[in-house]
């Protein structure tokens, strides 16, 4: 692929992830403090399989630097980093093992995206936060199954048009 | 693929058993809670005796009611209003938690900080 | 990953564990709550082997407030209570009680310079319809009831009490918990507990130490949280504040000490606490703290021996020690 090519990809990714955090920040939030249905990891999940860990960090930093920028308190930005890095660094990890499918890495990453905004959490509030913990790693990795297959058909798509 | 999607469900039903491990380790710390301490940003707020029917006021970002046992939280000035809308808690270990105010509302066991309140 | 979950796991266990570090004594702390006293929430907090013996004391406990609840009762007390008196200007054969809380009502008239006084209760009746109708009492109203307000027509002969003026009437709000708290606290150390407090909404008794050292008590930054933590043994912290019991009309908020000077609230001061062994004597002082001076009542304080902690409007305070 050209670089250009890569590059332009790159761009619709962030601004695809972009738009995904705006959409599910329109959406009705589950109940859950912190709980998040984590769409623009779909973006990530992307750049990871079609490129390498490096696009999908950037893909990722964008869209949190983005998002903050557009939308974001300081404290939110906060929030979504940890828990856009953790999820990011999981990912990456099972990815380079080649033992999980696109699936079984997003359902990682949801569970660490949301570990990682309860991490946060408990540095800035206090242990309070705990008794959240387990429903966060559930609906992450539900959320991540979900995002995964989405993100398993997107990608099959995208290779092939890549190619062609 | 196959043993990938055979990885993938391990996986998950680790993660799902180390949740319900930890929702159970959580459940088995809860007791008759005593004292709620009410924190902002990190740092003690005030405490009440659980026993106690109050409303307090929390540095005007949400009021937090405490009812025949029970604590929840109303008046919110976040946009998100979760922290109402996640109901009441009664037992030592529970908590409310409102990210955007920085306030965390927890119940414990342990002897109040303060015996009494002047 | 599943290394990952089992040091998330075990460090959940190692945080669970510190919250669990307090040491086992062979007492408990328990605790009730009376909500249908003096107009207040009271707290009875022991120290006690058993189920049983705290049951046993904070009836006892609770008999005895209640009883005195309904003698210094100006609204719905019943025969003998100083409603009784105030209908009736007369009472005979009154409970001792009554005559010893009137005595310290009579003293502190004349160590507060007239600051605390138990007869406006004309005055103080017209403040606190005005709590509950939300109107502000009339100035012609206040002036008039303030010329029956002269203590000297309490007439107190042996066990009868008599009011000589018709228009008078006696309000033992400023004092009634603090002394009660006394007698409840002596009616607890009968049974031979040794370690208890009682919080009768802003007045606190102590008596002895917890197991694990003094009792703690917070005094209140009026614009919320905690100000100042003060920690005590056989000793008694009263607060008067203007956050306990207040009303807002047209804004303005007016709190429930009323000045008998101007017949107003008294607005010197946001809280004025005092530390000291008698909860009546801390009752009744820090109610006349709250209406004096800054110098005349540091000197009434040093006059006393007592503790003394004055919070201003600006979160600002003053202590005499």
């Amino acid at each position: 692929m050209s670089k250009t090519k890569k590059i332009a990809l790159c761009g619709v990714l962030s601004g695809l992830a972009f738009a995904l955090s705006y959409i599910e920040m329109l959406l009705p939030s589950i109940g859950i403090v912190g709980a998040k249905l984590g769409l623009a990891n779909l973006a990530v999940m992307v750049a990871l399989y079609i490129f390498s860990w490096r696009e999908a960090a950037a893909v990722s930093g964008v869209r949190i630097l983005l998002s903050w920028l557009m939308f974001g308190s300081f404290t939110g930005m906060l929030y979504s980093l940890a828990g856009g890095v953790l999820s990011f660094l999981v990912m990456a990890l099972l990815k380079k093992t080649d033992k999980f499918s696109p699936v079984g890495v997003s359902i990682a990453g949801g569970v660490g995206h949301n570990l990682g905004q309860i991490l946060a959490a408990l540095l800035m509030l206090g242990t309070g936060v705990m008794g959240y913990l387990p429903m966060l790693i559930i609906l992450g990795a539900i959320s991540g199954a979900i995002i995964g297959i989405a993100a398993a058909i997107l990608i099959k798509a995208l290779r092939k048009a890549v190619k062609a | 693929m196959k043993s990938r999607l055979k990885s993938d469900l391990l996986l998950f039903v680790a993660i799902v058993l180390a949740a319900v491990a930890i929702f159970a380790i959580i459940t088995a710390m809860k007791s008759d809670g005593t004292t709620v301490i009410i924190t902002l940003n990190g740092s003690t707020y005030t405490e009440a005796d659980l026993s106690k029917n109050v409303e307090i006021d929390v540095d005007g970002l949400l009021t937090v009611v405490i009812d025949g046992g029970e604590v929840y939280v109303k008046d919110f000035t976040c946009p998100d209003g979760l922290c109402e809308r996640s109901g009441a808690i009664s037992k030592s270990g529970e908590s409310i938690v409102c990210l955007p105010c920085g306030v965390v509302v927890k119940i414990t066991a342990d002897e109040p900080e303060y015996d009494f309140i002047n | 990953m599943r290394k990952i979950l089992a040091i998330l796991v075990a460090s959940t266990v190692l945080l669970s564990l510190c919250g669990c570090g307090t040491s086992v004594t062979s007492v408990n702390r328990y605790e009730s709550v009376y909500t249908d006293l003096f107009d207040t929430d009271c707290t009875f907090t022991a120290y006690c082997s058993s189920d049983e013996e705290f049951e046993t004391v904070s009836n006892a406990v609770y008999a005895e407030l209640s009883h005195l609840d309904a003698l210094f009762d100006i609204y719905n007390g019943g025969e003998g209570s100083l409603k009784d008196l105030n209908d009736n200007k007369i009472l005979e054969n009154a409970d001792h009680d009554i005559l010893e809380l009137l005595d310290i009502g009579v003293l502190f008239y004349d160590l507060s310079g007239g600051k605390l006084n138990i007869a406006m209760g004309s005055v103080l009746t017209l403040w606190h319809d005005a709590r509950e109708t939300g109107v502000l009492p009339d100035d012609e109203a206040l002036s008039e009831a303030a010329n029956h307000c002269d203590i000297a027509n309490l007439i107190i002969d042996g066990d009868t009490v008599t009011i000589t003026d018709p228009d008078m009437s006696i309000d033992v709000g400023s004092i009634a918990k603090g002394y009660a708290a006394d007698c409840a606290a002596e009616v607890a150390e009968s049974y031979g507990l040794t370690s208890f407090a009682l919080d009768l909404g802003g007045n606190v008794k102590t008596v002895g130490e917890k197991p694990t050292g003094k009792w703690v008590i917070g005094i209140q930054d009026p614009d919320g949280g905690i100000l100042k933590t003060v920690e005590v043994a056989d000793q008694s912290v009263v607060t008067s504040g203007d956050y306990e019991r207040y009303t807002i009309i047209d804004g303005e908020t007016y709190s429930h000490i009323i000045d008998p000077d101007t017949l107003y609230p008294a607005s010197l001061y946001r809280s004025v606490t005092v530390i000291c062994e008698s909860s009546s004597l801390g009752d009744a002082l820090s109610t006349s703290l709250f209406c004096m001076d800054i110098e005349s009542g540091k000197a009434l304080a040093e006059e006393l021996g007592v503790e003394a902690l004055w919070v201003y409007a600006d979160g600002s305070t003053e202590s005499n020690s």
